[in-house]
């Protein structure tokens, strides 16, 4: 029965080929959906047929499975890459934003006006008793305090941002986690078969989501179920998720944790991702909020204590010249409404009876400048403030660099795995016209055993 | 990277994210150019943050010091020219009572005499008394008030008020009347009993207040020379926060401030590159081989 068997091999050629083009197609359909890996047919040939005489034929082909490309080591890397990336890059755009508040590069910044309230003492030597130095000094005075006091809100603001950005990410996260659960859970049932390949894509771009906000590391089970790691804590296993949520520290600061069996660990310092990036930011800019509390609170109290020294315009002793809350300095700062009101209330005599050109008081004010109020006494009001502002720039631009690098680097090993993975439409152009060839030549092969048939058929 | 297949995604990709860092780099240089600052942000250049603010400060207090230096120089340069006139008033009263000393006078001269010593001890008590704006100058710190009342008795007080001219550097910018001409001896009360004396017509008693007459004329001078010394110093103050501010001003330029043709090139150069890419990226953005079935 050989012409039946030609028959058999022609359908087996046009089956093989009928697929290939679905595989081309669904390939092109796919060219531009993210996290889709090319599928290509992968042939086998049936077993061959012993004929006459000893010798054997082959049987035509049949469809082994759809193998989907890729590439699982540097997946891994890629995963690990893309949550280093993403952690760099929200610390990045988080410094950003905070460094923004120190305003430096116009007239507004901090170091700006507690230069402008130092020069206005200076101006009222000048003249002590002149109510225009006064007022002028009032301005300057009122400038710092609610310069620093904004800083200082946008801080605890940008902070506050910060917290509530990680609360709706791990919100996020705990669905993703549910998610690869499931997806684990229907690879798990699928097995090898046909449509397993589309819950493997599922499963990278899971993990590549949950990476970037957590910096989750990945392995694989053999049989290709994701184990997720944030933090060295798996948070999935197999068809097994754990929740991760935020919490606060003894001081009120956010913390980032996982669920265990046990109740919750802490892992803030080890997350990483989008995360771990915006924590980051959140530290640093708790540490500036720090900083500026540490100097409003100093500076403030060393002008109060100078301004208590001297004397008025009616005789009287000064007053404080700021006032602040313990615990929130910055944020509290305000320059006297009382003097303000009434410039006279400047002390800048040394005596009760003083003159009122006598500046004995402003100089010993204006001298404030140059004490080395801060650091264990080796920085003046200035060179903290310099300090405080040189950090937040090397802080951004550091991570703006470390963004820029692992951004190169997570692009990198992303066209890597494209390249090894994603379509090639030129590469599909060419198996659609092998497919389409090979099924014609198959479907000629089905009519010339058909002819044959026939002739054979006529003769009977 | 090596790059073994070129898919469409990774094709795309690469478009997105080179055109996406050229456009941002178009975006920073146009800042630039538009500013005329290349520094916009303290991370553009941390490492030189805290010199540019020190160097912003320094060029602040300049501005002061030259402010207060100027006005200082006015206060000073007046009291300068008062103590002129008091030294040769003095001396015009050294004179008269050189001469009326001598026995040669009769009464009716040392009369007369009588009446221009008092009308010169007016003018200095007025002298004394003059104020610039409402500062009077030889008050002490109490310069809202005049220094001496119409006897000649001082009203003001000892402190002497001082502005700031430099770092650390103050002038005496008022001064204790009661020091400049009644220190030594009471210039006022020397006036007045020299008068008195030539009135009586008392050559002898003339004589003896010689003394006094010669030691007031001599703390005249003394305060104008002080006085002379403070305005160098506003001087050399003035001159030195000029330079200071001038250089501060081009050094805080070097850092901060764009070459403007530097920033324009910058952009020709970064738009170019940022046209290049696109087109380039259209171009091949093609079906590549399915045009061709």
């Amino acid at each position: 029965m050989s012409l039946l068997s030609t028959l058999n091999i022609g359908r087996s050629g046009l089956q093989s080929s009928s697929v290939g083009i679905e595989v081309t197609s669904h390939n092109v359909a796919n060219a531009s959906t993210d996290g889709f890996h090319r599928r290509s047919i992968e042939r086998s040939l049936p077993a061959s047929r012993r004929i006459a005489g000893g010798a054997t034929v082959g049987q035509g082909v049949s469809i082994g499975r759809i193998r989907r490309a890729s590439d699982e080591l540097l997946g891994m890397r890629w995963i690990e890459a893309n949550g280093e990336s993403a952690r760099s890059g929200a610390a990045s755009a988080g410094l950003s934003t905070v460094e923004t508040y120190f305003n430096e590069t116009n007239q507004e910044g901090v170091n700006q006006v507690l230069e402008a309230f130092f020069d206005a003492l200076s101006r009222a030597s000048a003249d002590p008793s002149d109510l225009g130095h006064r007022q002028t000094l009032n301005r300057a005075g009122l400038n710092l305090g609610s310069t620093v006091s904004r800083t200082a809100d946008n801080l605890v603001d940008a902070i506050s941002d910060f917290e509530s950005s990680n609360e709706s990410a791990t919100v996020s996260v705990n669905r993703l986690l549910a998610d690869l659960a499931n997806v684990n859970e229907s690879i798990n049932q699928s097995g090898d078969a046909i449509g397993a390949g589309d819950m493997l894509d599922k499963r990278d771009n899971l993990a590549q989501q949950i990476s970037s906000l957590t910096g989750a590391t990945i392995s694989y089970t053999d049989n290709g179920l994701a184990t997720l790691y944030v933090s060295g804590h798996a948070v999935v296993s197999g068809v097994e998720y754990r929740e991760m949520s935020t919490g606060q520290d003894a001081n009120g600061d956010q913390t980032i944790l996982i669920e265990t069996s046990g109740g919750f660990v802490d892992v803030t310092s080890q997350v990483g991702g989008e995360i771990g990036g915006t924590q980051e930011a959140a530290e640093k800019a708790t540490e500036y909020l720090a900083d500026l509390d540490t100097f409003a609170g100093d500076f403030a109290t060393a002008v109060n204590a100078q301004h208590a020294l001297g004397f008025d315009l009616t005789g009287t002793a000064g007053g404080d010249v700021f006032s602040f809350t313990v615990g929130s300095e910055a944020r509290s700062l305000e320059f006297s409404s009382s003097i303000y009101d009434d410039p006279k209330q400047w002390a800048f005599g040394g005596t009760a009876t003083s003159g009122v050109g006598d500046n004995t008081n402003l100089q010993a004010l204006i001298d404030v400048e140059s004490s080395q109020l801060f650091s264990s006494g080796t920085q003046t009001s200035g060179q903290f403030l310099g300090s405080l502002l040189s950090t937040v720039a090397s802080d951004t631009a550091r991570a703006s660099t470390d963004a820029s690098q692992l951004a190169a680097h997570n692009s990198d090993l992303e066209g890597l795995m494209k390249s090894l993975t994603s379509v090639d439409l030129d590469q599909e152009a060419t198996s659609l016209i092998e497919f389409q060839a090979a099924y014609q030549a198959s479907a000629k092969v089905i009519r010339a055993a058909d002819e044959l048939l026939q002739s054979l058929m006529a003769v009977i | 990277m090596s790059v073994v297949r070129s898919s469409q995604s990774y094709l795309f990709d690469l478009v997105r994210s080179e055109s996406s860092s050229l456009g941002m780099e178009v975006n920073k240089l146009k800042q630039q150019a538009i500013t005329g600052r290349k520094i916009n942000k303290p991370s553009d250049a941390p490492a030189s943050m805290g010199k540019i603010v020190r160097l912003r400060e320094e060029g602040a207090n300049q501005e002061v010091y030259k402010d207060n230096a100027t006005w200082a120089q006015s206060i000073i340069g007046t009291a300068d020219t008062l103590l002129g006139d008091a030294s040769g008033l003095l001396k015009r009263v050294q004179e008269i009572a050189v001469a009326m000393s001598n026995d040669t006078y009769s009464a009716e001269d040392r009369a007369a005499a009588a009446l221009e010593i008092d009308a010169i001890r007016n003018d200095l008590l007025r002298l004394s008394n003059s104020e610039l704006g409402d500062r009077y100058l030889f008050a002490g710190s109490s310069f809202d008030v005049p220094a001496f009342d119409s006897t000649g008795t001082y009203v003001g007080d000892s402190d002497e008020p001082e502005i700031l001219i430099g770092d650390d550097n103050w002038v005496q910018a008022g001064w204790d009347g009661s020091a400049v001409f009644q220190g030594n001896v009471d210039s006022f009360q020397v006036l007045s009993d020299l008068s008195v004396v030539l009135n009586a017509n008392q050559p002898a008693n003339v004589r003896l207040l010689l003394g006094d007459v010669n030691t007031a004329l001599e703390q005249a001078i003394a305060a104008h020379q002080d006085v002379g010394w403070a305005y160098a110093k506003t001087d050399d103050a003035l001159v030195l926060a000029e330079h200071l501010e001038v250089d501060l001003t081009q050094h805080l330029s070097s850092l901060v401030d764009a070459d403007p043709a530097e920033a324009y090139l910058r952009l020709e150069e970064a738009q170019m590159a940022y046209s290049a890419a696109l087109q380039v990226a259209a171009g091949g953005m093609s079906m590549g081989l399915f045009e061709h079935i």
